[in-house]
C-alpha cells in the first residue's frame, strides 16, 4: 500500500530558499495546520515519507495531509459530506419562538412542539433539537427556562443534543445566571446571542459573568454577539471588552456573511486590526462537519464577533446554513456531484459545497481562506 | 475532577509510549505508515459510531475492511487488528448486532494474547479492556451472569494474580507484578467495579435482587482483598471504600452508616462514582 500527498493542502513560503524559515501546511480536509522545517517540508513535497520521523508521519496521516495513493480524494470528500448531510438531515429539529406571542401562547406552543419531538424521539432517530428563542426581556427568559426545564426532563438526554439558543439583551444575563445554575439539565448546550450591542457597559457585565466569574452553569455555553458598527468605529470601551474576552478564549470572527465591494482585502484588514489591538482570534474555517451540526463543538465557551449589521437575522441564517449545504447533497448522485464546480475546489472539505443550488456563487468566506491563513502564518513566524 | 483528568492524561501517555515502543520493535518503516493509516481510519469510524453517525462510521470501516483483509496474516495484520477489531466491534454493538460485536472482541482477545506471549505486558491490559468491553455488552442486554463471571475472573487476577488455569486469562500470568501491572491495576479495577455497580443501580429494580447482584459482584473482591498490595493513595481510598461496603454486607448497619456518612462528607468530590454507589448502599441500609 502506497501513499501520496493530499491535494487539499495549502503551504506558505514554498518558494523560500531560506532553511531557517518554517513552512506551514494547512489541510482543508481537517482544517488543521502543522509547522514543518524546511527539510521535512521538502520530504513531504517529494512524497519521500519513509525518511520522515514516525511520530510526525502519524500526525500527517491524522491531519490527512498524507493519503493512500489509490484514494480518489474527490469521491472521498463527497461521500463523507453526503453521509454527514444525510445523518444530520434526518436528525435535527429546529424550534423557533419569537417575542410577539403571549406567555400562554408560548406555553401551548412548547407543549405542542414537545409532542412532535417526543414522537420523533420515540422513533429513535432524533439526535439534535435546536430551540431558537428570541426574547429580549429577562423575566420572560426565566419563565422560558423553567418551561424548558420542566418539559425536557422527560427525554433521554443521553441520546439527544439540545441546543437552547437565547437572544438576549445586553446585561440581561446577569439577572438570570443564578437561575441557570440551579437547573437540573446538564447535557444542554446554551447559546447566548447578544444582539444590538450599543451599551458596552451592560455588555461588559455579561462578559464578566460568562468568562471571568466562577459560575457553575453545569452546561456548555456558547457565546455569540453582534457588534453593529464597523470595526473602524469601535470605541476604546469596545476594544477593552474584546481584549478581556480574548484573554480567556479565542474570538472567532465571523466572516461568513460579510459582503464588501473590496472583499479580497477586507478580511486581512479586519484581522490586522484585531491583531494590532491584541484581540486574539481564530482564523480557521469551520469544518463542514460542524456546519452540518450548526454549532461548533470543540469549546465549552466560545465567542464570535462580526461587525456586519445584519445582527440576529444572521444568527438565524447561521443555524439554517447547514440546510443550504445539505441541499447540495440531496437527491443527487455522487456521479452528478462530481460534475459540479465544487468538486474541483480545494476548499470543498471546509465549505461543504454550495454552488449549483441556491447560491449563484461561492460564499465570500471561501475566497479569503488562503489570505487569512497566509496572514496568520506570517504572524506566527513573527 | 482536574486531578482525575491529569491522572488520565498521564495514564494515556504511559500506554501510548509503551504501545509506540511495541510498534517500533515489530514493524518496519513502510509498515508503520500503513499502520498509522489503519489506526486513524479505525479511530474515525469509532468516533462517528460513538456519535451515532452509523452510516458515516460504516463508510470509514468499508474503506479499511478491504485493506486489512488483503494483508497476509503477518505482523502488520496483527498489530492493525489491535485497533481495528475493538473499533469495528463497537460499530456493531452500536447497531445492536451483538453476535458480530462479541465475535470481534473474541478475535481481539486472541490477537492480544499473541503480543503478551511476545513479551509486551501492555497488551495484557489491552486484553483486559476487551474483556471489559464484553462486560459492557452483556450488561446492556441484561446478561448479568456472563458479565459477573468475567468481572469475577478479572478482579481476582488484578487483586491477587490468581487465574483460572484453563481460561484465556491464564495468558495474563506473565504480566502479574510487572511495572505495567502496578501502574494499571487500580484504574482497571475501579473502572470495572464502578461501571458495573452503577449499571446495576440504573437497570435493576427491587431491593432483594439488587442486593444479590451487588453481593455477587463484590464477593470476589472481599475474598481477595488481603492479597492486594497498597502502593499509593488511590489504592488506599479504594480499599477504605470497599471495607465500608463490606460492613453493609456483614449486616453491621450502624457501623456502616456511620462510616459511609464520614466517607461521603470527606470524599464526595474526589470520585463521583464511589460516592454515588456508597450513597445508594446507605439509602438501602436506611430503608
Amino acid at each position: 500500500m502506497r501513499f501520496k500527498l493530499s491535494k487539499y493542502v495549502i503551504f506558505n513560503n514554498l518558494n523560500s530558499t531560506s532553511i531557517d524559515k518554517p513552512i506551514y501546511a494547512y489541510s482543508t480536509r481537517t482544517s488543521r495546520y502543522i509547522k514543518l522545517n524546511f527539510f521535512t517540508a521538502n520530504l513531504l513535497l517529494k512524497e519521500n515519507f519513509l525518511n520522515i520521523e514516525s511520530k510526525l508521519i502519524n500526525l500527517l496521516i491524522e491531519m490527512e495531509l498524507i493519503v493512500p495513493e489509490n484514494e480518489d480524494e474527490e469521491e472521498h470528500i463527497l461521500m463523507k459530506n453526503y453521509f454527514l448531510s444525510e445523518e444530520s438531515r434526518a436528525l435535527s429539529f429546529i424550534v423557533e419562538f419569537d417575542n410577539s406571542k403571549t406567555q400562554e401562547a408560548i406555553f401551548n406552543e412548547i407543549k405542542e412542539v414537545g409532542c412532535s419531538i417526543q414522537e420523533e424521539a420515540n422513533k429513535d432517530n432524533l439526535r439534535t433539537v435546536y430551540f431558537l428563542f428570541d426574547f429580549r426581556l429577562s423575566d420572560r427568559l426565566i419563565f422560558l427556562m423553567e418551561e424548558i426545564d420542566r418539559y425536557l426532563l422527560g427525554f433521554n438526554l443521553k441520546k439527544i443534543d439540545f441546543f437552547v439558543s437565547l437572544i438576549i439583551m445586553p446585561g440581561s444575563l446577569a439577572l438570570f445566571n443564578l437561575k441557570l445554575s440551579v437547573l437540573k439539565l446538564r447535557d444542554i448546550r446554551y447559546v447566548f446571542v447578544e444582539d444590538n450591542i450599543s451599551d458596552m457597559n451592560a455588555f461588559a457585565i455579561n462578559v464578566d459573568n460568562v468568562f471571568h466569574k466562577d459560575i457553575n452553569f453545569g452546561c456548555s455555553i456558547y457565546y455569540y454577539f453582534f457588534l453593529k458598527s464597523h470595526y473602524s468605529n469601535w470605541s476604546d470601551a469596545t476594544i477593552s471588552t474584546l481584549q478581556k474576552i480574548s484573554g480567556v478564549r479565542f474570538i472567532h470572527p465571523d466572516f461568513s456573511y460579510i459582503e464588501r465591494p473590496n472583499k479580497d482585502n477586507f478580511d486581512s484588514a479586519f484581522m490586522t486590526f484585531l491583531r494590532n489591538n491584541r484581540i486574539a482570534f481564530n482564523v480557521f474555517p469551520v469544518l463542514q462537519a460542524k456546519i452540518f451540526n450548526g454549532i461548533p463543538e470543540d469549546l465549552n465557551v466560545t465567542s464570535q464577533i462580526t461587525d456586519f449589521t445584519g445582527g440576529i437575522e444572521e444568527w438565524k441564517h447561521y443555524l439554517q446554513s447547514s440546510k443550504k449545504v445539505r441541499t447540495f447533497y440531496s437527491d443527487v448522485t455522487i456521479k452528478e456531484l462530481r460534475k459540479s464546480k465544487c468538486c474541483k475546489c480545494i476548499y470543498l472539505p471546509v465549505c461543504g459545497g454550495y454552488v449549483n443550488v441556491e447560491e449563484p456563487d461561492c460564499p465570500h468566506s471561501i475566497f479569503s481562506i488562503k489570505d487569512r491563513l497566509l496572514l496568520f502564518f506570517e504572524n506566527q513566524v513573527i | 475532577m482536574i486531578q482525575n483528568s491529569g491522572k488520565q492524561l498521564i495514564e494515556t501517555e504511559y500506554y501510548t509510549g509503551l504501545y509506540a515502543k511495541m510498534i517500533d520493535r515489530l514493524l518496519n518503516k513502510h509498515e508503520k505508515i500503513q499502520f498509522c493509516y489503519f489506526s486513524n481510519i479505525s479511530t474515525d469510524g469509532l468516533m462517528f459510531a460513538r456519535k451515532g453517525a452509523i452510516a458515516l462510521s460504516g463508510f470509514y470501516f468499508s474503506k479499511i475492511d478491504s485493506c486489512i483483509s488483503s494483508l497476509a496474516d503477518g505482523m502488520l495484520f496483527k498489530v492493525s487488528n489491535t485497533v481495528y477489531l475493538p473499533a469495528k466491534s463497537y460499530y456493531f454493538y452500536k447497531q445492536g448486532q451483538t453476535t458480530n460485536a462479541e465475535q470481534l472482541l473474541s478475535d481481539a482477545i486472541v490477537n492480544d494474547i499473541h503480543f503478551v506471549r511476545l513479551g509486551f505486558p501492555v497488551m495484557g491490559f489491552h486484553l483486559i479492556q476487551q474483556y471489559h468491553n464484553l462486560i459492557r455488552i452483556y450488561l446492556r442486554y441484561q446478561r448479568y451472569s456472563e458479565a459477573l463471571g468475567i468481572c469475577s475472573s478479572i478482579m481476582c487476577f488484578l487483586l491477587s494474580g490468581e487465574v483460572d488455569s484453563e481460561g484465556l486469562l491464564n495468558e495474563l500470568r506473565p504480566i502479574y507484578q510487572t511495572d505495567e501491572y502496578y501502574f494499571s491495576r487500580h484504574a482497571m479495577l475501579s473502572q470495572i467495579i464502578y461501571e458495573t455497580a452503577i449499571c446495576f443501580i440504573k437497570q435493576i429494580k427491587g431491593k432483594e435482587i439488587i442486593y444479590k447482584m451487588m453481593y455477587q459482584l463484590l464477593l470476589p473482591i472481599f475474598n481477595n482483598l488481603e492479597y492486594y498490595e497498597i502502593v499509593n493513595d488511590d489504592d488506599l481510598a479504594m480499599i477504605k471504600w470497599i471495607k465500608i461496603i463490606e460492613l453493609f454486607f456483614l449486616g453491621c448497619d450502624a457501623d456502616f452508616q456511620a462510616a459511609a456518612k464520614i466517607f461521603l462528607s470527606g470524599h464526595a468530590i474526589m470520585n463521583t462514582s464511589q460516592s454515588n454507589i456508597l450513597a445508594f448502599f446507605l439509602e438501602l441500609s436506611l430503608t
